[in-house]
């Protein structure tokens, strides 16, 4: 007997897997390769080879960890094709990767970690946004905020070491 | 932060800048939740069917026939093609390295001659003449009305769209301008009272804001036309053979060199050929003329050279044909301009068994 869950792929649960999860697993892969184009491109494969094995693709329970999983490995190929020296090591940043998901798969979460984000000093948010967001670098921030490259550095040690102990990040966002 | 930021900047922060791993660990999740925030799910849906259908395509699983239709179901995209007496040619050939792609990007001109990059800057507020002028992500750019001064009516701006480019502008009257590709405005900063004038280059699309006290204006090389408060379509491009004029609604007027006036209902197209300056007016469907646009191109019983002036514009490519019979060849179609030219050449040569081969800039149709 098959499970209720278990069924074949049809086109229409694809555009629905699709819808779901294309972003969070985007998140998922960007925080292991650090480029949006390349995170896009992995998971767009992924969801390739879904497509064309839809007929055996079976979705269940565990359709999170097995999309996750996939991504995570793909991002691990990619990782060792290009040799980057300068990334973390994977396995630190699993559970960032992991959440990163988790937070494009609920709004609520996201509305709670841009609160947090909000409610930091101006300075502070405005520098954690401009190198973090923006892709400033410090130098540039500086001459944006009209300050020296030291200070940004405590705008953004502030901002994290407030983010890190602030009530709301509490119960979800801090690493387990 | 890591594609922009400098060795040395890496460099500093590794020795006075050291993060705790749970500090990693919220910068990190800050990163992706704000990357995939602003990530659009209907171009990655596109371009996985894309794929999809690539690869199907490539394995040559399916005829022909049903290629066509498998492209019709993935990628949306439809295709009809009329063989005008040419004989098939072999199997298509492709090669692709480097293929060229669309883009937003333009120039813009300011009233003291400086130029601004509108591609590069993410988000530009910049002022002239006192005036708020914001572009978003180098694909639009809006003009602020109120708080003109006196000399603001007499500073002019400039927006260039180069071949490959696309942009669009609000004016400060609250007209929009749609400018295609090798495309140019020029307009005051704020218009006077009297009459609104633009100069046009090349190819656009307005919609402008009614105002029967100031009639808005746009000068070509090939003449003037009128406008109220209307939407139409305005193709200039010197080096085409017409000047065409297609109304969607209100009403305006063309003025030719020679001062010759036509007037022209909702639905028609004037058309002036720009170097015997005779004209016609049709009753056209305005969509083929209007659709760029909303990034769709539609096009109807169109030659293949036709078609290739403007792929030269949309794609910023040189199309150069070995053989002048392919040019002759008649298409019918419509097509998402986000597309890459390798795609849609692959889909002419495989309706057409024509060959090209993609060489950096250059494309050649066999």
């Amino acid at each position: 007997m098959q499970d209720k869950e278990e069924r074949s792929l049809i086109t229409n649960d694809f555009e629905t897997l699709f819808g779901r999860y294309y972003k969070p697993l985007c998140a998922a892969a960007f925080t292991y390769v650090r480029n949006r184009k390349d995170a896009e491109d992995i998971v767009q494969q992924l969801f390739v080879r879904i497509w064309e094995k839809r007929a055996t693709y079976k979705i269940g329970s565990s359709e999170k960890n097995y999309l996750f999983s996939a991504t995570r490995n793909a991002c691990l190929n990619h990782l060792q094709r290009v040799k980057d020296r300068m990334q973390p090591l994977p396995a630190e940043i699993e559970e960032t990767a992991r959440q990163a998901m988790e937070v494009m798969l609920d709004e609520e979460k996201q509305r709670i970690l841009m609160l947090a984000l909000n409610s930091l000093n101006e300075r502070n948010r405005q520098a954690f946004e401009m190198v973090y967001f923006e892709n400033m670098s410090y130098l540039e921030t500086a001459r944006a905020l009209d300050v020296s490259v030291n200070t940004v550095k405590w705008h953004l040690k502030t901002a994290l070491s407030c983010l890190r102990n602030h009530p709301l990040l509490q119960d979800y966002f801090l690493k387990k | 932060m890591m594609e922009k930021t400098t060795s040395e900047d890496q460099g500093s922060a590794n020795d006075n800048y050291l993060l705790t791993s749970e500090e990693e660990h919220l910068s990190g999740l800050y990163q992706a939740v704000n990357v995939a925030r602003s990530i659009d799910v209907g171009e990655g849906r596109k371009h996985v069917h894309r794929l999809a259908a690539g690869r199907i395509f490539k394995k040559r699983i399916l005829g022909a026939i049903s290629i066509a239709a498998a492209l019709l179901i993935f990628a949306g995209m439809w295709w009809w093609f009329g063989r005008d007496g040419v004989e098939s040619v072999s199997e298509p050939q492709v090669v692709s390295k480097a293929v060229p792609e669309r883009s937003d990007k333009a120039l813009l001109v300011l009233s003291d001659g400086s130029l601004v990059n509108l591609d590069t800057l993410n988000m530009v507020q910049l002022t002239d003449a006192g005036l708020a002028i914001s572009s978003s992500k180098g694909s639009m750019l809006a003009y602020e009305s109120g708080n003109s001064t006196d000399n603001a009516t007499q500073k002019t701006n400039k927006v260039i769209v180069p071949a490959g480019g696309r942009f669009q502008l609000r004016l400060s009257d609250g007209t929009s301008a749609w400018l295609n590709a090798a495309s140019s405005l020029e307009y005051p900063v704020v218009f006077g009272k009297g009459e609104r004038i633009v100069r046009l280059s090349g190819e656009a699309f307005f919609e402008v804001a009614a105002d029967p006290k100031r009639p808005f204006i746009i000068e070509t090389t090939s003449g003037r036309i009128q406008v109220l408060g209307t939407s139409f379509n305005v193709s200039a491009y010197q080096d085409d053979e017409f000047m065409e004029t297609t109304l969607v609604s209100g009403s305006l007027q063309v003025v030719v060199p020679n001062g010759q006036t036509s007037r022209l209902s909702p639905g028609q197209q004037h058309k002036l050929n720009q170097r015997t300056l005779d004209q016609t007016v049709n009753t056209v469907d305005t969509k083929f003329y209007t659709s760029w646009r909303d990034g769709v191109i539609y096009f109807n019983r169109v030659s293949l050279k036709e078609l290739a002036v403007k792929l030269e514009r949309w794609y910023d490519v040189q199309i150069v044909f070995e053989n002048e019979k392919s040019g002759r060849l008649i298409f019918s179609g419509a097509v998402e301009n986000s597309r890459r030219l390798d795609f849609l050449l692959t889909l002419i040569a495989e309706a057409s068994g024509i060959e090209f081969k993609i060489n950096g800039k250059q494309v050649i149709i066999k």
